[in-house]
């Protein structure tokens, strides 16, 4: 029997993945979180042999989530699952140490493949999505995370132009951040100013197609 | 110069566009964040439904399969509308992968030749955002889109509205594209191209 963390800020999904899983006879359920803290506490709590992590989140994303928690829990093995069914998405889940990429569905196979190949050590990929990153791989043109536009950027800088592109305002990157207004205030500027753009539009634009956040998601869309 | 009049009149025009591109922003999320995973949980939900009939009949086969199918399809709508309504859909899957989304959303045919033109992301964007409008300004009329190095080229059946071609043409030049209109008895097509005059 595997062990699986379930990551995913819908109630209603976690019920029913809950529900599916245990049903399958195969996989027992020792946790549920709902935010990238809770879930990297919680693995390096349980340890589970599987993490199911949706890629939109709020806060800390799927891709930072898994980074984190794999830093906590290095033997779990991450499958992503993700109403995104783009390259980026994709390219990202897999470099940030991911081992499946399923997309969201109504029907379970695809997710119950997903956790038993991963489970005994394989990788796997939706047939949907799998195509696509095979063409990346292909053509190497997928965009890469440290990409030279962001790279004169801080750590500190990154987080906040996330937070920007995912239409935070500055009182709102303050409080998820732990920082004073003014600290938010000169971030924005000094990202303005290293970037060459003077507008959040600007910035937004750049922060999706560096990868740094993915459109329309919540907590990372923009 | 621009005269106070005309200054005011692009004003309002970019206060109307930004009000467009959040209102389409807030639709794609609302889709993204909270239909498509009410509708996934719904479909698993029908799933473990089966699971509680132990010898189902042929009737409730039928119908669970139906609600199934029904659920399936109703998600893959809802990530296809999510994608074409996001005004970062050029941002994020580039000139060709956008054209491809729309094409799909629209019920539209899609022809790729070559590389797409070399643009800097914002022009990426607005020959997306021109395509996207087109598509919409023709209606249920079918529609073919040619995309090559050179131009982004579109025959559209229910293209013939001289305000739409009009208010095209002035947002191709307000984002530096040079946009072409021809019309024929059968169709209109149009061409955007690097390369304009802002």
């Amino acid at each position: 029997m595997y062990t699986i963390l379930l990551f995913d800020d819908h109630q209603i999904v976690r019920d029913g993945l809950r529900a599916l899983l245990e049903a399958s006879g195969e996989f027992q359920v020792v946790g549920e979180a709902e935010t990238g803290g809770q879930a990297v506490a919680a693995a390096a709590r349980t340890r589970p042999h599987l993490v199911v992590m949706d890629l939109s989140l709020p806060g800390m994303d799927g891709i930072e989530a898994t980074v984190e928690l794999l830093r906590e829990s290095p033997q779990s093995k991450v499958v992503i699952l993700s109403m995104y069914d783009d390259e980026a998405s994709v390219v990202q889940a897999m470099r940030s140490g991911a081992r499946g990429f399923v997309i969201k569905k109504a029907s379970r196979a695809d997710l119950l493949a997903a956790l038993r190949t991963v489970a005994r050590g394989g990788t796997y990929l939706s047939p949907e999505v799998s195509d696509k990153f095979l063409e990346c791989v292909r053509k190497g043109d997928f965009r890469r995370r440290n990409s030279p536009v962001l790279s004169a950027l801080t750590p500190r800088e990154l987080q906040v132009m996330r937070l920007i592109a995912e239409g935070k305002t500055s009182k709102e990157i303050a409080a998820v951040l732990d920082l004073s207004l003014e600290t938010v205030r000169g971030y924005r500027k000094a990202l303005m100013r290293k970037l060459s753009v003077n507008n959040v539009a600007g910035l937004t634009q750049i922060a999706i197609a560096e990868g740094l956040a993915r459109p329309a998601g919540r907590g990372v869309g923009v | 110069m621009m005269a106070p009049a005309s200054r005011r009149g692009a004003s309002e025009a970019e206060g109307l566009r930004r009000l467009r591109v959040a209102e389409r922003r807030r639709l794609s999320r609302l889709l993204h964040d909270e239909a498509g995973p009410a509708l996934c949980a719904a479909g698993l939900a029908a799933e473990m439904l089966r699971g509680t009939i132990p010898e189902p009949t042929r009737e409730q086969q039928e119908l669970l399969g139906r609600l199934e199918r029904a659920l399936d399809a109703a998600v893959e709508t809802v990530r296809l509308l999510s994608q074409e309504a996001s005004p970062d859909l050029a941002a994020r899957r580039g000139v060709a992968g956008a054209l491809e989304t729309l094409a799909r959303a629209f019920g539209a045919g899609l022809r790729i030749e070559g590389a797409p033109p070399d643009l800097p992301a914002e022009g990426a964007a607005a020959l997306c955002e021109l395509v996207r409008d087109a598509l919409l300004a023709a209606g249920g009329g079918e529609a073919e889109i040619t995309l090559s190095a050179g131009c982004a080229r579109m025959r559209a059946a229910g293209l013939a509205d001289a305000g739409v071609l009009a208010a095209l043409e002035a947002a191709a030049r307000a984002a530096g594209l040079r946009f072409l209109s021809q019309a024929s008895p059968e169709a209109v097509i149009i061409e955007i191209h690097p390369g304009g005059t802002r």
